[in-house]
Order: C-alpha cells, then structure tokens, then sequence
C-alpha cells in the first residue's frame, strides 16, 4: 500500500513538473533574445519602422483609436527599415496585434540618424542577422 | 371504370412529383448561379483592394521620388495614382453596396479620408516644399499607412467572411437540392412501381374476366345447324376494349323438318355477367320455342321469366326471335327494341320493325309479324355494334349506314357476315367500342339450295 502511494506521489510530481516546464517554455518563449543582433524592417510595403518610448506606448498604438493612436506619435520616431540594432530586452506576448499576439522587443539601434538611441519596436518589425 | 380512374390519378400523381423534382432542379440552378454571381463580384472586389493599395503605394513612392530627386516625372506619376486612387476607390465601393456590407463601406470611407489626410499633410507638403523638416512628415506618413494598412486588413476580413458565407451556403444549396431531389426521385420511382404493380394486377384481372367471358361465349354461341333449303353464316367481333366483352347471343335451333328457331340478342351489361345471362336466354328461349311458335308470346313469356330470374334491375335485354319456315319461305318474328334486323332481297336491304319494347323492363305483349321471303332474299340480324359502330369522327353508322353496307356485301351468307364484321372494324379505325355478333340466313326456293 505505501508502496503504491509512493509510486502515485512519484507520478503526479512527474507530471507537475512536465506541466511546469511546458508552461515556463510558452511564458519565455521571445523568438529574439538579449544581445542578438537585428536589422529594423517593417516589410516590402512600408519599410520604415516606429521606435516608441515605451511597450505601452507600442502596444496602445496598435490597439486605440484613430485619433488616440495619432496622439500618440511624440513617443515614437521612424526608424528608416534597414536600421541594425541589438535587442536590449524582450517581452514575450505583449501586444496584440492582427495575426496574433506579438513580442515587444527593446532595441539599441547601432548605424543611422538615430544611432545609440534605444526603443521598443515588435518582433515581427525585426530581422535576426548575423553580425562579426 | 375504378380502374381507369385509378389509372388516370396515378399517372397525374406521377406527372406531378417528376414536375416538382424537374421544377425544384431548375430553381436551385438559379439560386447557385445567383450565387456564384456573388462570389465572382466579392473576388472583384478583393482584386480592386489589392489595386487600391498598389496605388497608395505608388503615391508614396512617388512623393518619396519627387523629395530625392526632385523630378517633375515623380509629380505626375504622383497625380497619375491619385486619378486611379479616386476610379478604383468608386469601384469598390458600388461592390461593397450590392452586397450591403456596410462595415465594408465604413471602413473604406475612413480609408479614404486617412489617404486624403496624408495627401494633405504629407504629400502635398513635401511636393510644394521638398526641403520640409522630415522626421515629423515621415512620421505622420508612417501613421497614415499604419493606418490604412490596418482598415484594409479588416476589408479584407470582412470580404472574406462574405466569399467564405457565400461558399458555405453554395454547398448547403448543392446539398439541399441533391437529398430534395433525392427524395422526389425516390418518392416517383415507389409510386412508379405501386402504378406498374397496379396496372400489372388490374390488367391481369381484366384479362381473366376476359378470357372468362370468351370461353363462355364460345360455348354458349351455337354451332350452325344445317337447316334445309337455307345457307347459314355468322361472325363475332370482340370489342377493342377488354370491359365491353360479354352480353351479344345469337342461336340457331331446329325445331321441326321445316321449322327453325333463329335469334339474336344484346344484354345490356358486360363482362361475365352478361355473358352467363347469354346461355340463360338462349336456353330459355329453346325451352320456350319447343312449346310456343308464336315470337311475340315467345318474347312474352320470355320476359316473364326474365323478371322472375334476374335480379339486376340495371340489365336488360333487346332481341329478336323468329321461327323461320323453310318449306313455305316466310319469316315469323317479333323484336323487342332490337332494330338491327334487315332482309336482303333483289331489290334492296330493308329494316325490320320493332314490335315491342326491350326485355326487363315492363310485362308487356309483343306483337308478332310474317314476312314472305323469296328464292335468294338474305336475314341479316346484328347486335348494336353494326349500328353503333362509330367512325373516326365519332358519327355512327346508323341503320341507313347498315343497310348500305349489307347491300354492298357478297351474297353468300358467311362472306357477308365476316364482310361486315371487317368493314365495321375498318370504319371504326380497329377500335371497336362494343362486341359485333352477325347471322345472315339466305332462303331457297326447294329445289334450289346452292
């Protein structure tokens, strides 16, 4: 009997744990992580990319209002696409955007205008290059 | 007759579910193509946003041209996309509006005013003034494709849940129409069974009584009897019609070395009943010509005994009987309401008069006449089917029709009855509505006989 209940308290753990480290995975889950380097590229449309002050600020405006959002263009300069960069820090799922939920990603920007200059840009606004 | 109607409410029935499958298919065609009609206009619609976008795009790099280079080319290709921009804007918006997707529309009116807004702000500026400050231009452009790019999306997703409706809707239309269909082909292939196995048994009966009614009547009809100083003939023609078989007798009996009993009758009703209450009156009536030789009291006698044994107040009876005399050459007889009767002689066909009225209605007396007949004169005696017999126009042949007919044919009596019979059959164009039964009896002087 005790043999048995050992045996069931060695299961449930397993599977606690097996549990816990599915769900730490999805919770850490940035496709990009601090110190890889990055080139800014909003696509073939419009390349240009908005660096905000904040995640809240990018997250805002993609989610307010027409005239919420255009209120809110002092926290953020364009970037010109094709701007490098490091990621400095990522927030895993943190806006909601048309596709789905996408990273914030904050980025040291290393060439252009704006060199040295740090912002928070989406994931999905990043190019993982190789960089010596 | 319930067999008719049966027939006749079956096939309607019939006519009436092929119509409603056939009729069901047809407008289901219509729908789906409506359909597909819609279909073809949403994809429009969501080629015509593709273009809408190409060309704010075009007005950008344009202005982004113009700003570098300072080109007048990048001016008028600038002003080239807005004239498209404008066109392709109306466009999709007469699309959105035939198909009432009125968050369709909305958006595209605040996707025209962000184009015009940057138009304002952004192009129109930087065209008049290439040297403005850019970051704040670039970032209010910036905005306004943001902005665009995302109204669009949602155009996008509105147009595509219409075409993904549509297309659903197609296939429930499609499906719909195959299990209703289904079921109407289903619904007339059992009914078409039910009416065949219908037919099936109702034929088969109809031909039982038939042949029922036929044996009988064979037996029943009398085998010619040599009489002297007389030739004999007869002929019978079955209707066309299996339910107008049964009632016609005709009999020819020798009562005597000169005396004959000869007969003719049509009972009113048909099929087995007729035909069995044919044996009782030719047997009756032998029974009663061995006693009587009078016709009239024959017939009399005869009606009488009809009343007493038929119950069917709905049969009667038209005959003619006479007691031939073929030593002398004279013709006894008496008819009750039967008026195909006719003498063939050298100089003409003449019709014999009804002395009485028909058999099963009222106790009467019929009177009795004598006829002299003459070396060659032919009795040609016939049921209704020679008098009614219809042509093809519907006109009967009538006694006056009879008798031309009578008058036309050979001589000899068994030519002269299946003559008739065949002519007849050919004015009635092979439909005969009633049976035909003919006796032709030629006379000769003794001495004569051919």
């Amino acid at each position: 009997m005790r043999r048995l209940l050992r045996l069931s308290v060695i299961v449930l753990t397993s599977l606690a744990l097996l549990g816990a480290m599915h769900v730490g995975r999805q919770a850490s889950g940035c496709r990009l992580r601090p110190g890889s380097n990055v080139m800014l590229y909003g696509g073939p449309d419009d390349p240009d990319v908005f660096l905000w002050d904040s995640p809240m600020d990018l997250a805002a405006y993609h989610t307010d209002s027409y005239d919420a959002a255009r209120s809110m263009l002092g926290h953020a300069i364009v970037v010109t696409g094709g701007t490098h960069g490091v990621v400095v820090m990522c927030l895993p799922h943190f806006v909601h955007r048309e596709a789905g939920f996408d990273d914030a990603v904050r980025v040291l920007l290393g060439d252009g205008p704006y060199r040295g200059r740090v912002g928070w840009v989406f994931a999905g606004d990043l190019r993982a290059v190789s960089r010596p | 007759m319930p067999a008719v109607g049966g027939t006749l409410v079956f096939t309607v029935f019939l006519v009436v579910v092929l119509g409603l499958a056939v009729q069901g298919a047809f407008v289901t065609r219509v729908q789906i193509s409506r359909t597909f009609h819609r279909q073809a206009r949403l994809e429009q619609a969501q080629i015509q946003l593709e273009e809408l976008r190409r060309l704010q795009i075009d007005e950008e790099n344009a202005v982004r041209g113009f700003t570098i280079t300072r080109d007048p080319f990048y001016r008028q290709q600038y002003l080239v996309a807005v004239a498209d921009f404008g066109r392709r804007l109306a466009e999709i918006r007469t699309a959105l509006q035939s198909e009432h997707l009125t968050g369709a529309i909305e958006r595209l009116r605040w996707y025209q005013l962000a184009q015009r807004a940057w138009r304002a702000e952004v192009a129109v500026p930087l065209l008049d003034y290439p040297n403005l400050p850019f970051p704040e231009t670039a970032k209010r452009s910036k905005f306004y494709a943001d902005y665009e790019a995302r109204i669009a999306d949602e155009i996008r997703t509105i147009l595509a849940t219409r075409s993904a409706y549509l297309a659903r809707s197609t296939q429930e239309q499609i499906n719909r129409t195959l299990y209703v269909r289904a079921f109407w082909l289903l619904l007339f292939g059992v009914l078409a069974i039910l009416f065949n196995a219908y037919r099936s048994r109702t034929s088969r009966e109809l031909e039982e009584e038939r042949s029922i009614t036929q044996v009988l009547q064979r037996a029943f009809r009398s085998e010619h009897v040599p009489l002297p100083n007389s030739d004999v003939g007869s002929a019978y023609a079955a209707a066309s019609s299996h339910l107008a078989v049964g009632g016609d007798v005709f009999d020819v009996y020798r009562l005597s070395e000169s005396l004959a009993l000869i007969l003719i009758a049509d009972v009113s009703g048909k099929g087995v009943d007729a035909a069995v209450l044919t044996a009782f009156i030719k047997f009756t009536m032998r029974g009663i010509a061995l006693r009587r030789r009078d016709p009239g009291a024959m017939l009399s006698e005869f009606n009488g005994a009809f009343a007493y044994t038929v119950s069917n107040p709905y049969l009667f009876v038209s005959m003619f009987v006479g007691i031939l005399d073929t030593e002398r050459l004279s013709l006894r007889y008496a008819s009750a309401g039967h008026d195909s009767a006719f003498i063939r002689r050298a100089d003409g066909v003449e019709q014999l008069e009804v002395t009485g009225p028909i058999l099963g209605v009222m106790e009467e007396q019929f009177e009795s006449r004598v006829l002299q007949l003459a070396d060659g004169d032919v009795i040609v005696l016939a049921t209704d089917g020679l008098t009614e017999a219809r042509d093809r126009h519907g006109d009967m042949l009538e006694g006056k029709g009879a008798m031309d007919l009578i008058a036309q044919a050979n001589p000899q009596p068994q030519r002269l009855a299946d003559e008739l019979a065949a002519r007849v059959r050919a004015v009635a164009g092979n439909r005969m509505r009633d049976d035909l039964a003919i006796l032709a009896i030629r006379v000769h002087a003794k001495g004569t006989a051919q």
